[in-house]
């Protein structure tokens, strides 16, 4: 029987991939792409409990989550490929003008 | 034991001019940023004189109601509430009783006459606007830090007069090291406003919850009572290392030294007659708090003390003419906190006074000879400018005799004041260390004096055909001052010596009563003590320096056999020398080269840099590598959880 | 025909500046003219008029079933945070021709900011108020990056957008563990299902997790250590004028719905929290302070103070007492001012499309432009607390606040810091009036000269008379306190 728990604990393993990748990973569009499997675990997390708990506003509180997540698709790619435009890479470690 | 009887409840007399006192002078701030060189040279000047003198003028008002009206007459006026925080208010409020209208008056009379020097000092300066507008901000500032009736608003300018001596000791800013001598200072005084911060707020704090909410000076004083023994000892310590700060005491006396940068009439405004005595003034108007706080006293006293002699001391193997004076006044100024720590009020504002006086003549006396001589500091390179420039020659005579303590001058009557009330608090170890400084004071005065005076110039032909006096703009300011340092100390003449003490009975509603308990005799005897001590430093320091800067050389020439006939003198000098002159100078040396600059020095210095250099260290946390940010980020969200999860 | 919707008074400054933000970027698709300055004073006219809208007192209360709430904490906020983006847009009318930015979505950008920002003050709905901060974000993460061809703007946008976008994310998975807890996302009911209800072991653990995510994500807005590292390369990197957007609106509504939530959500179990406040502000003013003794870059130098700002700021949020609330509101409008002030001189100093931002470009200021020199003087000096200027009175409130609420070792590190602070501040001062250089030749720059110097006028006003902005915070934080 797959409970409520199960999504959740689910969405736990989701957030943690999300968090392991962004710092791991050092292509910029892979990195956004675990902080979106972020928010995506927080959805299933919002959908779980509301399922289990009999509530409804979780359930819509994802349509808003997956608006921003969209948007921010939107501004994240548009930053990174203004990022490459000028430089031709997409790695985190080529970016260090500014420091200290 | 000292009698002190509290001052009595105060009546207050509501008037609505002594906002202006401050007030004017900021308008001629704002006229000179506004005006700035455009005005002409004649224009500034006229202009910064006179609004220091409508405040001269107005403070004569006050000064004139409280002298005539009955004793413990106070104005006030209250401009607004400037912050209120709960139950409390800080009020914008000034006051005027006698105690602040004496020092307003210092302010803005010495102020006045040095405003007008300046003029003439600065005639040749392209920058004279911005040069007056800073000594205008700062009398604005001095004059509300004197007039606030709170601590809050005193704070106002206290930290306002540190901001304008940072900027003028800066001033000729072509030189980097005159540059970063006004940081030091300036971050050495906000060291001691740091302390004089936590001290107000420890006040604020405490009176709020003993359910006398404010932070006024009639409340502090009155209310002191109700709050814990060791918040008034704190607070009092606390205050008190603020001023240390201002006032140039160990440990935080290092700036005023270097603040030698600026020019000479800053030096004698700010860093001698007035801004350096706000830290005794700021003790004397807390003189209810610090009674309730002996411990605190104690320290005071012995910092005076300590500080008065080190000083002195240093003194004597200075060789910058500035810097004599500099060390002079940090140790002038250890002499009135040791006049406050054994509780005697008024004979520290008394000394306030007269050394305004001579203290700004002395710094006047030796801007015009370094104007005479063009930008000569070195007392090596002086000599024979009595003929010279006759009129500084005689005016810093008197100067001189009244700081060394003769008889009759005004800081004879000051400074006898002071070791008389130490000596009648019971404190004989801080009585010998004051006259001890008496005695170093009078010979590193008449060293001084006798070498850029006396004998013959040292600075070369060329230079000596191009020494001039100086103009009378200058000249003007140095005679009054003159007069006031000779006669100044008149309206303190004690009860032995057939006086009245004057000073001492105007500021007695304000700081109280001190009645010595002494007899007759032992008073005579002190003052014998002090002149005998005065003149033999005047003594020592003519027969060693009346005819050039080294006193050795007097040995050499004697053992060559050059002066056969004056042998017998020259062998007292000898003595003299090996005796009493030779261990002082070492001394003198000693604590110069390691106490003051790589003890003092070095710890502020070390404490600088360790600061800086932990800010480099953590700087490199910033990599620029967003993955390192974003890795920092995650460790910090797990240490956070970690944190509220443990402890709930 | 009326909308179904109780109370839509409320969002009426809220709609306003939505509304104005897409009539300003129709306005400026058919302006024929690159540096139509008529776009920049249409915008200040929304702004304004967004001011006058909540102050005019329409609609106080609470819409969309207590998600969002127009109290007179909102308001402070929305007129504070109007007026403060009135100024950047002021600035950037001169700047941005001189940064020679041609997208005309410039203007239309910082409107959706600060309708962003008026979301999140105004809201008492964790979801809401993450909606509201990631409007906000989105708008600023574009701003940040507006200089498309300029290596320094775009390294500034992708830093920010990847350490807000990750940020967000926890904040958002620590509401939806909130959410799993309590089972509510409304601020009231959150901390009543907190207070009322006597958890399991597990439970309380997730939800402490929950809400050490949703502190890391609101600490990441407004740059406390160890979120902060983002700051100054953001700051330095952004167009000056967005740099000086983020330093003050954009803490300011950080900081508003932090409040909220600590004060509000978390009340319950902030008593077990003021000690990690007392760590978090305690660091984070020493290490802004401490770094920023080692920058020469002055705007990096402006990041590293402002993160020592925060920490002065977190003092008060430490207290959490009333005092200490109106004055963390007072604090912020003080700390706008002269922020603003010290940014919109640098960003005066631009000479062609190349920014003046080290320290040794302040050379000779005081000589050469002697009023861009005395406004930069107020700011710095208010900054670092010099009485009688707005920074002095906001940390004596500040400090006398903790004092009362009897943090006195936390209010000596804070003084002790601001002299420190003084070192650096002092820095630019030394530079401008100790130091000489050849004048410059600046094209005239009305609108720049003119905020500037009126933000060191409220800078100098705001210290001289504190009561009514400080009487209005007041006012405004017991309305969360003791509000419905």
């Amino acid at each position: 029987m797959v409970t409520p728990n199960h999504y959740l604990a689910l969405s736990a393993v989701l957030f943690a991939i999300g968090s392991i990748g962004v710092v791991v990973r050092r292509n910029l569009v892979i990195i956004f792409m675990s902080v979106e499997l972020m928010l995506n675990a927080a959805n299933l997390a919002f959908v779980a409990v509301a399922y289990g708990r009999g509530l409804m506003s979780g359930q819509s509180i994802v349509f808003f989550v997956m608006t921003v997540a969209a948007a921010e698709a939107a501004v994240g790619l548009a930053v990174i490929l203004a990022m490459f435009r000028n430089r031709q890479t997409v790695n985190a470690d080529d970016i260090a003008l500014l420091r200290w | 034991m000292t009698m002190h009887t509290p001052a009595p409840q105060e009546a207050a007399l509501v008037v609505d001019y002594l906002r202006y006192i401050p007030l004017a002078p900021l308008v001629g701030v704002l006229i000179h940023l506004i005006l700035g060189q455009r005005a002409g040279r004649a224009v500034t000047n006229i202009v910064a004189c006179s609004v220091v003198y409508v405040s001269f003028m107005l403070a004569l008002n006050a000064f004139w109601s409280i002298y005539t009206g009955t004793p413990g007459t106070v104005l006030s006026d209250h401009v607004y509430s400037w912050i209120s925080a709960g139950e409390v208010s800080v009020d914008f409020s000034l006051k005027v009783d006698a105690l602040s209208a004496l020092m307003c008056m210092i302010v803005t009379g010495v102020g006045f006459l040095i405003h007008v020097y300046s003029t003439g000092y600065m005639w040749h300066d392209p920058d004279y606007a911005r040069f007056f507008a800073y000594l205008n901000l700062f009398t604005a500032a001095m004059l509300l830090l004197v007039l606030a009736d709170n601590l809050i608003l005193m704070f106002v300018g206290w930290e306002g007069v540190g901001l304008c001596s940072y900027l003028l000791i800066g001033f000729w800013y072509t030189d980097m090291a005159k540059a970063s001598a006004g940081k030091k200072a300036f971050l050495v005084n906000r060291i001691g406003d740091a302390a004089f911060l936590i001290g107000a707020f420890m006040l604020f704090w405490g009176l709020a919850s003993a359910g006398h909410p404010g932070l006024s000076f009639a409340n502090i004083n009155a209310n002191v009572d109700a709050l814990p023994h060791a918040l008034v000892v704190g607070a009092a310590l606390l205050l008190f290392v603020g001023a240390t700060g201002k006032s140039a005491q160990i440990p935080l006396f290092v700036w005023l030294p270097d603040a030698m940068a600026g020019p000479t009439p800053v030096s004698a405004l700010i860093h001698a007659a007035t801004m350096v005595t706000a830290g005794i003034y700021m003790v004397a108007r807390l003189n209810g708090l610090y009674m309730a706080a002996p411990e605190a006293m104690n320290v005071v006293a012995v910092i005076g003390a300590t500080t008065a002699l080190m000083a002195a001391t240093i003194g004597v193997a200075q060789t910058d003419i500035k810097k004599v004076l500099a060390y002079s006044t940090v140790s002038q100024l250890g002499y009135m906190f040791l006049a406050l720590g054994v509780g005697a009020f008024g004979a520290a504002v008394f000394h306030v006074m007269t050394h305004a006086f001579f203290k700004a003549l002395l710094f006047l006396g030796a801007g015009s000879v370094i104007h005479g001589l063009h930008e000569e500091q070195d007392i090596r390179k002086m000599g024979g400018l009595r003929s010279k420039m006759p009129h500084t020659y005689w005016t810093f005579a008197v100067a001189t005799l009244a700081i060394a303590g003769v008889p009759g001058l005004s800081g004879f009557f000051s400074k006898d004041e002071i070791l008389a009330a130490t000596f009648d608090h019971g404190n004989y170890g801080l009585w010998a260390m004051g006259v001890m400084a008496a005695g170093l004071t009078a010979f590193y005065m008449t060293r001084l004096t006798v070498l850029t005076f006396f004998g013959e110039f040292r600075g070369g032909a060329q230079a000596e055909s191009r020494i001039h006096e100086s103009p009378g703009s200058m000249v003007l300011p140095l005679a009054v001052l003159a007069v006031l340092a000779a006669i100044g100390g008149y309206v303190g003449v004690p009860h032995v010596l057939g006086g009245h003490n004057q000073i001492g009975a105007f500021l007695a509603p304000v700081v109280g009563h001190h009645e010595f308990q002494i007899s007759a005799a032992t008073e005579y005897a002190l003052m014998a003590v002090s002149v005998g001590v005065a003149f033999a430093g005047i003594f020592f320091a003519w027969r060693l320096y009346r005819r050039g800067p080294e006193g050795d050389k007097v040995l050499s020439d004697w053992l060559t056999g050059g002066y056969e006939g004056m042998a017998g003198a020259y062998f007292l000098d000898d003595v003299y020398d090996a005796l009493v002159v030779r261990p002082i100078r070492r001394t003198s040396e000693w604590l110069w080269r390691v106490f003051d600059v790589e003890v003092v020095d070095g710890l502020a210095n070390g404490i600088a840099s360790a600061v800086t250099n932990i800010g480099g260290v953590w700087r490199r946390w910033a990599t620029g590598n967003v993955q390192h940010y974003l890795l920092t980020v995650l460790i910090g969200v797990a240490a956070l959880v970690l944190a509220v999860t443990v402890r709930s | 025909m009326t909308l179904p919707i109780a109370n839509i008074e409320v969002l009426y400054p809220l709609m306003f500046a939505c509304a104005w933000g897409l009539l300003v970027l129709t306005v400026e698709m058919f302006s024929l003219s690159r540096r139509f300055v008529g776009i920049g004073w249409l915008s200040a006219l929304g702004l304004a008029a967004v001011a006058g809208i909540s102050l005019s007192g329409q609609g106080a209360g609470e819409v969309f079933a207590g998600a969002v709430a127009l109290d007179a904490f909102s308001v402070y906020f929305y007129v504070l945070l109007s007026v403060l983006a009135i100024f950047a847009v002021f600035l950037s009318m001169d700047y941005v021709p001189l940064a020679g930015i041609i997208h005309g979505e410039f203007y239309p950008l910082i409107l959706f900011a600060v309708a962003g920002l008026l979301v999140m003050v105004s809201a008492t709905d964790l979801i809401v108020m993450f909606l509201g901060l990631e409007t906000m974000s989105m708008a600023v993460y574009v701003l940040a990056g507006i200089r498309k061809d300029e290596l320094r703007s775009n390294e500034a946008a992708l830093k920010y957008f990847l350490l807000g976008a990750f940020a967000s994310a926890l904040l958002l998975y620590g509401i939806a563990l909130i959410y799993a807890i309590t089972g509510s996302t409304v601020l009231g009911s959150v901390a009543n299902a907190i207070a009322s209800t006597d958890y399991l072991a597990a439970d309380s653990l997730v939800l402490m997790l929950g809400v050490g995510m949703l502190l890391a994500g609101f600490a990441f807005k407004i740059a406390a250590v160890p979120f902060h590292l983002w700051t100054p390369d953001v700051y330095e990197g952004a167009p000056t004028t967005v740099s000086a957007f983020m330093a003050t609106a954009v803490k300011a509504g950080a900081f508003a719905a932090l409040l909220r939530i600590v004060l509000v959500a978390l009340a319950p179990v902030m008593p077990d929290l003021s000690w990690l406040m007392w760590v978090l502000a305690a660091s984070t003013m020493t290490m802004g302070n401490f770094v920023a003794l080692r920058q020469t870059n002055v705007k990096r130098m402006l990041a590293y103070s402002s993160i020592a700002h925060t920490g002065y700021l977190l003092v008060g949020v430490t207290a959490a007492t009333a005092e200490a609330g109106a004055a963390v509101l007072y604090y912020l409008a003080a700390y706008g001012v002269m922020n603003i002030g010290a940014f919109g001189v640098l960003a005066a100093l631009t000479r062609r499309r190349h920014a003046l931002q080290e320290i040794s470009d302040f050379a000779g200021l005081g000589q050469n432009r002697p009023v861009l020199a005395l406004v930069m003087s107020i700011c710095m000096l208010s900054l670092m607390g010099m009485p009688p200027l707005a920074g002095f009175v906001g940390k004596f409130y500040l400090f006398t606040a903790a004092l009362e609420a009897g943090y006195t070792v936390l209010v000596v590190i804070a003084v002790l810091n601001s002299v420190v602070s003084a070192a650096y501040y002092l820095g630019v001062l030394r530079a401008m009036y100790f130091q000489s250089a050849d004048a410059e030749e600046y094209s005239p720059r009305p609108y720049l000269n003119f905020a500037v110097t009126a933000a060191a006028a409220v800078t100098v006003a705001l210290g001289l008379a504190p009561s009514p902005v400080m009487g209005a915070a007041s006012r405004a934080f017991s309305s969360i306190i003791l509000g419905p």
